[in-house]
Formats: structure tokens, C-alpha cells, sequence
């Protein structure tokens, strides 16, 4: 068992410490950086392929890290940590042959391309360490660590000021949940002696942690993952550069919520209000995410919201106990959204700018661009045999069986809209005529290839379900729900399901038309959501708000210390009399 | 080592070394600080190194020596003498260049020494009177490097401020001791703790109130912490790092060591006085991070964080006082020893990248981590822990501060650790602004270099220990459980 320790420290470390070698590559030139970014996430990937060679049901002890408090790191290989860590590593070492072209423009700007490098592998290093830890403090470590990686990246291009805010608000609301988390992992380790997962979803827990852990998993997974009402921030954070925006949204980040919850689902099972959460919160942000995607007219808030809406499927399904559902979608949202983002990736470059009514008619030029942007829509709409059609189907039907009939009907609507809002950002970049003139600068070929294998992925990747589901089913004992072929097929094609995909697919036909009709001149069309989603359905009001008034209070606070001397002692003597008169009062002396 | 501590010999060091270092001074004016900094560090490096070789031991009484009082070595005693010594090191070094455009050396580095003797005094004491005597040698002391630029009217103002708000508290503070003399007839913790069940609650609730308002000055526990943003505006930057990094925390120390004294009537929680603690560390943790947002000034925004620190700190003396958790002992020693860390390093930085700027206005030092890049990356790092995130000692210490606290059954200190989260959440808002600013480019400024090397490398220095801390706890949390076994006589 050693090698398996052995094997998760080094998919957890190299890339970590290779970041620290950046810098040093960045010396002998813009080639030699690169090149050396480009081995060091290759090998990242290669290793986190290789954590899927050594799948086990059983933690491993890998070392004593505080032996006087009996803290140790153990880590956890199972089907559904090794997917998570795969997607990270994979899709991490994509951008990063992908950031070897894109990030020209930024480097010709003056930014720090090794910075960004560095940051990147370090980001990779501890999503794998959120995956495979099994100690909760680890976990919990690596999360904080993945929040200041998203935090640096999305404020990478510092010089503008909302990359900065977005960055900050990015921190800021992923630490709320973040507090929620440390809450719950020290409650569980002060008060039950808890200090790994596996013991958390093996041991029966006191009846009154339930709300405090519970409710502090639910927190951190709802604010990492940008579910309603933490969701405003990520897209916001579309002010990072794109490969960035990729890695979040496919690779690491929000993954690590859904994750988390998957993860920890078996402890809360017999918890009514956990199931119900899951299931209410991620349909009805589903479907919230969706109807943004369908208004929105910046290329990558559409995908931003796309991502927060497929998201709740995931959410949804875990609520549903289908665990399974929730990895397998994990894994093709990856696959489809990575793809989407590195080809509006390709656009944006191509155009030079984001707004969707400046694009149109980008076909011709983007061939290969264009292609694969199309049979990702159709993933991600559940066109079948494409991936996003098993996953999204397979989370749909355990909702319908699940008996909720609310997030049932808020997931369907929700299905529909994916189809809807795919079949118009498709139309709005490639389709119709152009309405900006201007050069479209070709694709290099870095980006041009690794958008056609991710593509291609999405394209065939449910060919991997097969494995997928025998390794969770041999290495996920307590979890469940992994359904072997035949039961696979029955799940996908009940009739249920199977209306369902049935309409989406009406309407990605009908809105083809739609759109079509709607974009024949360049018009803006005045959506009377527009300005509702502009400000993420008063999430960022919210957020606003909340900063505002702690800045007030601050002021305020501020204002009370006048700096004068008399005042100064004046409060300590009444501070005394307050305090000797309270002591007595409590004390009962008086 | 039995027979060689039988002799304070830290404490002795860092005495002896005063004189020494002001006579040095005296000797080399005008070429600079350079070797009387380099002497002042090797002394306080000896005397850390001195208390290591008894921190895995537990405390023990030597035989009275000064003046007929015992003082305690080892356990705690040795932890809070490293805390003072290793930050002394660090300010010594820094001033051997960072502070070559001042005058009167021959006063900044005795004070420097005198306040580390007080601190490391505060760790040794066994009695009450005499941890009030360190306690004053380390305060008095302070204020001289608070009044360091006597020409300049900031340095005059904090210093009067300080002073006179000190006097009230240290007056009160005293007031409270006799109160428990008179009562007792005794100084000693231990006899104290034997009759303290069987004092009348009104007299043990007033002296503990007394102590708590008095020592809570120097503590900066809000409303008390009025003199901190000015004194540590006004104190040079080594100067401001023992402020922050060594009078603060050993302040709040010295309230915990005499309210240890209490025993029964603070233990109980409906007794009134632990509850007080508990609610002024809460007030204080707030009220700290508040007063942060919108400074302009890097020194006041570090006084005012250091106001916050303090509250955490008090926050798990308080849970060990009052519902005698075993390990918030521990994690109050390590938050004192992180806070020293953090602190003492985030000064020196930001007096490095001032001297860069030219200005210590938060918006001039905007690009300066460029220009100085070690110094910035501290910082960064420095205030990226002071905020609590991993993997750094900071975190680790507010980790440890809320497992003490949900050791304990019960609403309140659940509620407590939500205001501590709540806290870290909150104190991002403006470490984070100021980290990120020092990384912007500023456009047409040419670098200075007038950040010299020595000074960054020490703040560096301070930044990887912080990391360090954050990785690999274990030596930190071993000596600090020894420390914590016996610090307030069992509590």
C-alpha cells in the first residue's frame, strides 16, 4: 500500500513544487518557460491518470503530520476522488498547452506569464490534494489553497480594476464558505474525534452536529461551486483570461463543491433537510443559471452561467443519492466545457471582443473552431449518444425517481433551457451574417488541437462509463447507485428521461429558427431579464451591499476614536464601571 | 540542565546586553548601527537558544533570588522567553542597516533589549507584583521607542497618549492586586488559588474586573486600544514590531497569568468575570478588523490588525480560564508566538517597502513589492497569514483557537468560533486590498533601492518560518503543549 501513498503524494507535490521552478525556466527564455510548464503539467496529468491504476476502497496512512494532536495525512483512491483528480490533471495539462499560444497577447501587455504558469500548476497540484486527502484538515487545506489560486488567476490581469474586484469578490465569497467548512471540520474533531472522511461517513455522528456539519458542507460546497445565492461571483470572474476561466470551470474549482458533497454525502443520509437542500438549491439554480445564459450577451458570462447551471444538476442528483449521476456529469461537464471555453477562447482572440452581437458569422474563417464548439452544445444540450446525453439523463432520472416533484419540474425546465441557450450562443457566434467588420485572426495550432480533442471527448466519452461504474461500484461500497449496463440502459432510455431529452431537442430545433429570425439584422433585442442578470438576480447588489455596509460600520467605528486623550481615558474609566457593574450584576454579588 | 538553570540565564543576557549595546552605540556613533546590531542579535540568539535547551521541560520554581521572589523556568517560562528573544534577533538584525538614516541609536537598541527583558520577565515570574514589575519594565520601556523621534510632534503625541493611558491602566491594575493582597495577605498564584473559594465574590469579582480593565490597556482590548494606532504611527519601524510583535501579546499574557490567579469564581461561568473576558476578546476581534478598513497609513492598519489579534488571543485565555479547556492553553501560547511572528515580520517589511516608497501611505507603496520584491512577497505572505488562510501559522493558530472552543459544550462557544470565522472572512476585506496593491505596476517609478537587503531578508525570513509553521506545526505545538501544562497553574 505504500506505492499507493507514494503515488498520491507525488500527483499532489510535483506539480506543486514544480511551480517553484517557473520562474527559474523563465530565465532561459520565453521557449524554455513554456516548454518546461508544458513537461511539468504533462507529467502532472500523467500521474493523476495514474492514481486510477491504484483505485481502493480503503485510505492509506501516507504520513504522521502531527503526531502530538494524532493528526495524520491519509489519503483515499476511489472511483470518485480519482475521477475528480483525472479531470483536474488532464484537462490542466490541456490549458496549459493551450496558454502557450493564448497567452501571447498577455505577455506582449506586460503581465507575468510565469506567475501565471506557476500559479496554474500550483492550482492543478491542490485540486488533486482536495480529491485524494482523506484527512479532513488536509481537505480543508487544499480547498483554502485552490481559493487563493482562483483568487490570484482571476485578478491575474491586475491592471484592470474589475479583474481586481471580481478577484476580491471571488475570495471573499468562496472564504464565507470556506468558514463554513472549518467550522464543521473542527466541530467534528473537537466534539465526535472525527478527523478523516472515512470515519465521518462510518461512524454515526451525535444528533447535534448534524446542523453544524451539515450545514457548514452545505455552505462551502453552495459558495465554491457558485450555486444561488453565492452565485454571482463566478461570472464575474470572466474578467480572468480564458484558459483561466477554462480551468476553473472544467478542471478545479467548482468541481471541488459538488465534490464535496458527493464525498461526504453517506454521513448526512438520514438527514432530511440535507437531501431536500441539495435538491431545491441546485434545480432551482439550475434553472436560474439557465434563464441568465439565455439573456446574456457576453460570450463567456453565457458559458459562466451555463457552468453554474449544469452544477445544479450535479447538486441535484446527489440530493437524489445518485452520487454516481453527479460524478459521471461531473466528468462530462468538464469534457464539454473545457471545450467550449478554449473555442470562445479561440473566438475572442479571433475578434477581439466578448459581445456576442459583435460576432456572427464566424463559420467560415473557424472551421475547425466552429465544429467543435457545435458538437460540444450538442453534449452539453444531451444530444445523444454524445456524453452530456447519458449524464445529464442519468441525474434527470433519479430526480423523477426521487419523488421531489418541484426540483423535478424546475430540472426538466432547466434541461430545456440548456438545449435553448446552447442552440443561441452557437447561432449568435458562427451563424447568420457578421455584424462587425474586422480582420478574424487565424487559430493557432496549439489551441486549434487541444479544442478538437476535447471535443472529440465529449463526443465519445461516454464510452468510459462502462469502467467508470465498476470502478465506482467495487471501490464506493458505502456510496451505491452505480448502475452496472443493463440497468444503465433501462435508467437513460425510461420513458421519463427519454421525453425529456426528447424535448430539449424540440427546442434546440425550434430555437435554431428563433434565433435565426430574431438576429437576421444586428439588433440589440431588449430582454427584459437583461438587467435583472446583469446584476446576477441582485447576488452582486447583495455582495454590494454587504460591503458597503461594513465599510459603513468601519467608518463609523472609526469616527468614534477621535484621537483626544481625555476621551481616550474617559472610555477606559467607564469601560471599569461597566465592567466591574456587569461583573457583579452576572456574578449575582449585588 | 538542572544546575544551570538555577540561574535566569536568558533573562540575565538580555539584561546585561542593554547596557552593552547602549555603550557600543556610544562608541561607534556615526559609523552606524551596523555591529551594535549585530552584538544585540547574537545576545538575543543566545538568549533564545538558552531557553530552548529547557522548553521540552516542564515549569519549575527556581529558589528566590531577586529580591526574594522565585521565578519560574521552563515549560511556558522558556516558550515566552524564545517568543521575546527570537523577536529581538529579528528587529536587531533589521536595524543594523533599516535604520541607518536614524539618530540616537545608543537609545533605540537598550530599549529594544530592556523591552524583550520585560517580555521574557513576564514568562519567568511567579508572583504577582513581580510579573507587574516586568510588566512595567517592558511597557516603560516601549514608550521610549514610541517617543524615539522626540522632534517630531507625532512621535510626542503617541507618546503622551501612551503614557497616560498606560499610567490609568497600570494604576487600576495595581488597585486590583492590592485589593487581593489585602484579601489573601499573599502574592502567590498558588496560595491565592488555594483561598480564592473562599473569598467574598464581591471583592474577587472587582479585582478581577480592576485587572481586567488595567492590563487590558496595554492589551489594546477595545475601548482600551485608543493609543495603539497613534504609538505605532509615531514608533520607528522596529519600534512598531516590538509594539505589535512583542508589548501587545505579552500584555494580554500578563492579564491571563493574574487572572489565573482567580481559580474558582472566573472558572465558573456564571460568574461573571469569565464571561467578561470572553465578550471583550469578541468586541475586540471585531471592533480590530473594523478599525482596519479604509486606513491609509500601513503602520495604523497593522496596529489595528494587531488590536484583532489580541482579541483571539484573549479570546483563548478566556476559554481556558473560564471553562478550563485543556487545550485553549496551548492555542493561546501558539497564537502569541505566531502573533509575535507575523507581526514583528509584517512591520519590518512594510518599514522596508516604506523606505522604498519613500512613504508609508498605503496608496504610495503601490508597486513597490516590484521594486523590492522580497520585502513585498513577505508582506504578501505575512498579511495573507495574519488573515488566517493556509497553509500558514496563522491559520493553524485560529484553527487551534476554535477546536479549544468546541472542546466546550455549548451555545456560547460555538457562537464565539462564528464570530472568530466570521472574523477571518472580514479581515480579508482589507489584507487583501493592500497585498494586491504593493503588486501593481506603477508606471515611471524607478526602483530606489533604498530597501536594503539585510532589512528584506529578515522579513523574508519571517514569511518562510510563517509557511513553515503553517506545513509542519509539530515542534511549535509539542513545546507549546509542555508550556501550556503548567502556564496558569493547571487551569
Amino acid at each position: 500500500m505504500a506505492d499507493v501513498a507514494l503515488l498520491a503524494a507525488a500527483a499532489v507535490f510535483v506539480p506543486i513544487v514544480s511551480a517553484g521552478g517557473v520562474p527559474l525556466a523563465a530565465r532561459f527564455g520565453r521557449r524554455a518557460r513554456d516548454g518546461y510548464a508544458v513537461v511539468a503539467a504533462a507529467v502532472a496529468g500523467a500521474l493523476s491518470v495514474g492514481l486510477l491504476t491504484q483505485l481502493s476502497p480503503d485510505p492509506v496512512v501516507a504520513a504522521a503530520w502531527v503526531p502530538t494532536l494524532g493528526l495524520d495525512f491519509t489519503v483515499r483512491l476511489d472511483a470518485l476522488s480519482g475521477t475528480v483528480a483525472a479531470v483536474a490533471g488532464v484537462i490542466g495539462a490541456l490549458v496549459v498547452v493551450y496558454s502557450t499560444a493564448y497567452m501571447r497577447e498577455a505577455e506582449r501587455e506586460g503581465y507575468s506569464v510565469a506567475w501565471y504558469y506557476a500559479v496554474v500548476l500550483l492550482f492543478m497540484g491542490a485540486m488533486v490534494g482536495v480529491a485524494v486527502s482523506d484527512s479532513l484538515l488536509a481537505l480543508f487545506i487544499f480547498w483554502e489553497v485552490i481559493g487563493l489560486c482562483s483568487f490570484a488567476l482571476i485578478g491575474f490581469t491586475h491592471r484592470q480594476r474589475r479583474a481586481r474586484r471580481a478577484a476580491l469578490q471571488a475570495l471573499v465569497v468562496t472564504q464565507l464558505g470556506g468558514a463554513g467548512l472549518l467550522v464543521a471540520v473542527v466541530a467534528l474533531w473537537a466534539q465526535a474525534g472525527v478527523t478523516t472522511v472515512t470515519e465521518l461517513t462510518t461512524t454515526p455522528l451525535p444528533m447535534g452536529l448534524f446542523p453544524v456539519v451539515g450545514g457548514g458542507v452545505l455552505l462551502a460546497a453552495f459558495a465554491k461551486s457558485a450555486q444561488f445565492p453565492f452565485h454571482g461571483w463566478l461570472p464575474d470572474a470572466m474578467e480572468a483570461p480564458t484558459t483561466v476561466s477554462a480551468l476553473i470551470h472544467a478542471a478545479t474549482l467548482v468541481n471541488a463543491g459538488v465534490y464535496l458533497v458527493a464525498r461526504t454525502a453517506p454521513a448526512f443520509a438520514g438527514w432530511p433537510g440535507w437531501e431536500v437542500a441539495l435538491l431545491l438549491v441546485g434545480s432551482f439554480t439550475a434553472v436560474l443559471a439557465g434563464v441568465a445564459a439565455l439573456v446574456e450577451l457576453d460570450l463567456k458570462r453565457v458559458l459562466a452561467y451555463s457552468t453554474i447551471s449544469q452544477l445544479g444538476f450535479m447538486f441535484a442528483a446527489v440530493g437524489a443519492s445518485a452520487v454516481f449521476a453527479a460524478q459521471f456529469h461531473l466528468l462530462a461537464q468538464a469534457l464539454f466545457k473545457a471545450a467550449l471555453f478554449l473555442a470562445a477562447g479561440a473566438v475572442i482572440q479571433a475578434v477581439g471582443t466578448r459581445d456576442l452581437l459583435k460576432m456572427g458569422g464566424l463559420a467560415p474563417q473557424m472551421r475547425a473552431v466552429r465544429w467543435s464548439f457545435l458538437v460540444a452544445v450538442l453534449a452539453m444540450a444531451g444530444v445523444p449518444p454524445l456524453i452530456g446525453f447519458w449524464s445529464k439523463d442519468l441525474a434527470l432520472s433519479a430526480v423523477l425517481d426521487s419523488g421531489n416533484a418541484v426540483a423535478a419540474v424546475l430540472l426538466v425546465a432547466a434541461a430545456v433551457l440548456t438545449a435553448a441557450y446552447g442552440a443561441r450562443v452557437y447561432y449568435l457566434v458562427f451563424e447568420g451574417a457578421r455584424r462587425q467588420d474586422g480582420p478574424v485572426h487565424a487559430t493557432p495550432r496549439p489551441m486549434a488541437g487541444v479544442v478538437v480533442a476535447l471535443a472529440a471527448a465529449s463526443a465519445v466519452g461516454a464510452l468510459l462509463a462502462g469502467p467508470m461504474a465498476a470502478a465506482s461500484t467495487r471501490t464506493l461500497s458505502a456510496v451505491g447507485t452505480a448502475p452496472d449496463l443493463p440497468q444503465w440502459v433501462e435508467h437513460v432510455t425510461a420513458p421519463s428521461a427519454v421525453l425529456v431529452t426528447g424535448a430539449a431537442l424540440a427546442v434546440l430545433v425550434f430555437s435554431w429558427g428563433w434565433w435565426r429570425g430574431r438576429f437576421a439584422d444586428a439588433g440589440d433585442p431588449k430582454a427584459p431579464l437583461r438587467r435583472l442578470v446583469e446584476s446576477s438576480f441582485g447576488a452582486d447588489t447583495a455582495y454590494e451591499a454587504v460591503a458597503e455596509a461594513a465599510g459603513g460600520v468601519a467608518e463609523w467605528v472609526r469616527g468614534v476614536q477621535t484621537g483626544d486623550l481625555n476621551l481616550n481615558v474617559t472610555a477606559a474609566l467607564l469601560t471599569l464601571v461597566a465592567a466591574v457593574g456587569a461583573v457583579l450584576l452576572v456574578g449575582g454579588a449585588v | 540542565m538542572a544546575e544551570a538553570a538555577l540561574v535566569p540565564w536568558p533573562l540575565v543576557v538580555l539584561l546585561v546586553a542593554a547596557p552593552i549595546a547602549w555603550a557600543q552605540a556610544r562608541a561607534t556613533r556615526g559609523r552606524g548601527a551596523r555591529w551594535t546590531g549585530a552584538t544585540l542579535a547574537a545576545a538575543a540568539a543566545a538568549a533564545f537558544l538558552l531557553a530552548a535547551l529547557d522548553a521540552t521541560q516542564p515549569a519549575r520554581r527556581l529558589p528566590s533570588a531577586l529580591g526574594g521572589a522565585p521565578l519560574e523556568v521552563g515549560g511556558a517560562a522558556s516558550l515566552l522567553t524564545m517568543v521575546s528573544a527570537g523577536a529581538l534577533a529579528a528587529v536587531a538584525l533589521y536595524a543594523t542597516r533599516g535604520m541607518r538614516e536614524e539618530v540616537g541609536l545608543e537609545r533605540l537598541f537598550p530599549l529594544l533589549a530592556l523591552t524583550a527583558a520585560g517580555a521574557a520577565g513576564i514568562g519567568m515570574a511567579a508572583d504577582l507584583f513581580q510579573l507587574f514589575v516586568f510588566f512595567e519594565l517592558m511597557a516603560v520601556s516601549g514608550a521610549g521607542l514610541v517617543a524615539y523621534r522626540l522632534w517630531s510632534f507625532e512621535a510626542i503625541e503617541g507618546a503622551v497618549k501612551y503614557l497616560v493611558q498606560g499610567a490609568v491602566g497600570s494604576m487600576t491594575a495595581l488597585l486590583g492586586i492590592a485589593l487581593l493582597y489585602l484579601s489573601v495577605g499573599s502574592l502567590d498564584p498558588l496560595v491565592i488559588r488555594a483561598q480564592a473559594a473562599s473569598l467574598p465574590p464581591t471583592v474577587a469579582l472587582c479585582a478581577a474586573a480592576l485587572i481586567t480593565i488595567g492590563y487590558g490597556v496595554k492589551a489594546g482590548l477595545v475601548p482600551l486600544h485608543t493609543w495603539l494606532p497613534d504609538a505605532h504611527a509615531a514608533a520607528p519601524a522596529a519600534g512598531a514590531a516590538v509594539l505589535s510583535g512583542i508589548i501587545v501579546p505579552f500584555g494580554v499574557v500578563t492579564l491571563a497569568k493574574t487572572l489565573a490567579a482567580f481559580g474558582a469564581p472566573l472558572a465558573d461561568p456564571a460568574g461573571g468575570a469569565g464571561l467578561l473576558v470572553l465578550v471583550l476578546a469578541a468586541v475586540t476581534m471585531t471592533a480590530g478588523n473594523l478599525l482596519a478598513f479604509r486606513q491609509t497609513d500601513i503602520r495604523r492598519m497593522l496596529a489595528c490588525s494587531s488590536v484583532a489579534q489580541s482579541g483571539l488571543a484573549l479570546l483563548a485565555f478566556g476559554l481556558a480560564l473560564t471553562y478550563g479547556a485543556p487545550s485553549a492553553v496551548e492555542a493561546a501560547l501558539f497564537v502569541v508566538a505566531t502573533t509575535a511572528l507575523l507581526k514583528v515580520g509584517a512591520f519590518l517589511a512594510a518599514g522596508a517597502l516604506a523606505m522604498e516608497a519613500g512613504s508609508p501611505r498605503i496608496d504610495r507603496l503601490a508597486g513597490t513589492g516590484r521594486r523590492a520584491p522580497l520585502a513585498g512577497a513577505a508582506l504578501a505572505v505575512l498579511l495573507l497569514s495574519l488573515a488566517g488562510l493556509p497553509p500558514t501559522g496563522g491559520f493553524i493558530a485560529k484553527l487551534f483557537v476554535a477546536k479549544a472552543a468546541l472542546e466546550v459544550p455549548g451555545a456560547l462557544p460555538l457562537l464565539l468560533v462564528v464570530v472568530l470565522a466570521l472574523n477571518s472572512v472580514l479581515s480579508l476585506g482589507y489584507y487583501v486590498p493592500v497585498a494586491m496593491r504593493l503588486f501593481q505596476s506603477s508606471e515611471g517609478a524607478e526602483p530606489r533601492h533604498t530597501a536594503p537587503r539585510s532589512s528584506q531578508a529578515v522579513a523574508g525570513a519571517a514569511a518562510a518560518l510563517a509557511v513553515l509553521l503553517g506545513l509542519f506545526p509539530e515542534p511549535l505545538v509539542a513545546v507549546a503543549r509542555v508550556a501550556g501544562a503548567g502556564l496558569l497553574g493547571g487551569a
